[in-house]
């Protein structure tokens, strides 16, 4: 089994961003002392993506995985995205904010990537909000994130609602811009994943669903 | 004042709290803090009344968002006083603070590294109001003597 | 894309200089409930480190200045607010000191949230006292978007 945090924001790359990879890692070897349930988490910074960067000495150090995906703005809202790659990064300008996400999702599953829509229970940057308008391509959704540690209590119970009806899987994520938010939620999957790959083929074809201790 | 924190008095995880309310009083009190200068702030009234907030589509006039980190400021300094040092304090405003919001300061403890021979505290800071929200969050870097 | 006037980015402004009164810090220190010996207990402060009475680190957040940042002439949204800050305190300031500020603008960029698009405009301020010692850095994002006045 992996407890992975899906959606975090590092100041590596992201403008609201108060923490560093170290700081994270430093985190989670804290939350697990406590007893928190945490394997890594995937860098999804705001509409950007480093393609040369790489955080696998520093993770090892800690024991911990860190992934890359991003975060790009759609015409339902925000998507995390993984399993990205050059050439989706050449064909997409990750700093448009209103990226067609049939496009986006296209482009993803042509290139082995997979998308999530990102804090789907929340106003206008969550899918919740397009949904109704039938506004979103529901059979390209395969997963929506459903506990996201920025989305109040309401936000989250209306994303669940939106993946109970269309029956989606679901994912967790911290929305961390600081160090101590990092793993509040997970994602857990059955199988083991060790890099981005992994991530993908067990987004696509694994159980996984989102999970959220209680303070401990 | 507080007695002189050190380095070594410091773990991950501790946190440090106080409160504070938003009083009309004491935003007046922050806004004649330079009135000896000519004033060319945003001039709608958004931090002084009801009818300059609601242009905004505010119910109540709102704190400058100068005043909110110079509120968590204080929190910090009186954590690392008399002796430590400020480095760096980051915020970001997320949500307006009314006039008369109660708040909840906080301040964690997120790393603790000796730098070039100095005792470097990073906490994680953030303001709470009474609604649950979290109008400003962000970080601090400070510097506490070592023994 | 944002419609705006790139040309200001970069143009370094003069805003003009406020001097650390202890009036100024009193006053200040009151507003934020600010009880510290060191800003406001002149026998203390003088027995202390620093040997005289300083300045809040923040002290100049609370200054406005006469002169502003060019106007970028964004063209999107009817109402701005400020949305972060980040400040870097370098050197303590001391009573009596004279800090003149200088800044420019240095980004413009758009971004989407639960209130809908935004546009971010970054400056970026340095704080300098009379012996020309760079005491702090403030960089400041304002974000500009559509609200539903009254």
């Amino acid at each position: 089994m992996t407890y992975l945090d899906l959606h975090a924001h590092s100041t590596d790359a992201s403008d609201d961003a108060g923490a560093t990879i170290e700081g994270y890692l430093k985190w989670c070897v804290v939350r697990r002392q406590k007893g928190y349930k945490i394997d890594g988490f995937v860098l999804t910074e705001h509409r950007s993506f480093d393609l040369k960067i790489t955080y696998d000495s520093i993770a090892d150090k800690y024991g911990f995985l860190v992934l890359k995906g991003a975060e790009l703005e759609t015409d339902i809202g925000h998507m995390l995205v993984y399993g990205l790659n050059k050439k989706f990064v050449n064909h997409f300008d990750l700093s448009d904010v209103h990226l067609s996400h049939v496009k986006l999702i296209d482009a993803l599953n042509d290139i082995g990537g997979f998308a999530v829509p990102a804090h789907a229970g929340r106003p206008s940057i969550g899918m919740a909000a397009y949904v109704d308008d039938n506004l979103v391509e529901i059979e390209k959704i395969v997963a929506i994130e459903v506990l996201n540690g920025g989305s109040n209590n309401e936000e989250n119970a209306r994303a669940q609602l939106i993946a109970n009806k269309y029956n989606f899987k679901t994912v967790g994520g911290s929305d961390a811009h600081f160090v101590s938010s990092i793993g509040k939620c997970v994602t857990l999957f059955k199988s083991e994943i060790k890099n981005e790959e992994d991530l993908v083929r067990a987004l696509k074809n694994d159980n996984y669903s989102a999970y959220e201790e209680q303070s401990k | 004042m507080n007695k002189q924190l050190f380095f070594s008095d410091i773990e991950l995880g501790q946190e440090f709290s106080d409160t504070y309310i938003a009083s009309s009083e004491k935003v007046q009190q922050f806004l004649d803090a330079n009135r000896t200068l000519e004033r060319t702030e945003i001039e709608d009234g958004r931090f002084t009344s009801k009818e300059g907030a609601s242009t905004l589509g505010l119910e109540k006039p709102i704190l400058p968002g100068v005043m909110s980190m110079s509120i968590m400021s204080k929190l910090i300094t009186d954590i690392i006083a008399p002796n430590g040092k400020l480095h760096k304090l980051d915020a970001s405003f997320r949500r307006p603070v009314f006039h008369d919001d109660f708040l909840n300061l906080s301040a964690l403890v997120v790393d603790a590294i000796i730098e070039d021979g100095k005792g470097i505290i990073k906490l994680d800071i953030a303001l709470e109001n009474n609604r649950g929200e979290k109008p400003l969050q962000g970080t601090a870097v400070v510097e506490l003597p070592t023994k | 894309m944002i419609d705006y006037n790139d040309k200001v980015v970069g143009q370094k402004i003069e805003f003009g200089s406020f001097v650390a009164t202890k009036d100024l810090i009193e006053t200040y220190c009151l507003s934020v409930n600010e009880t510290n010996l060191l800003y406001l207990d002149e026998s203390y402060a003088q027995k202390s480190f620093y040997g005289k009475l300083i300045a809040p680190p923040l002290i100049f957040v609370s200054v406005q200045f006469e002169v502003e940042l060019p106007d970028p002439e964004i063209n999107f949204g009817n109402a701005r607010f400020l949305a972060g800050q980040k400040i870097e305190s370098l050197h303590p300031i001391f009573v009596g000191d004279t800090i003149r500020a200088i800044g420019s603008i240095t980004d413009v960029y758009e971004k989407t949230g639960r209130t809908g698009i935004m546009v971010f405009v970054v400056n970026e301020t340095e704080y300098i006292n009379q012996n020309d010692l760079l005491v702090a850095t403030r960089q400041s994002s304002m974000v500009h978007r559509e609200v539903a006045g009254e």
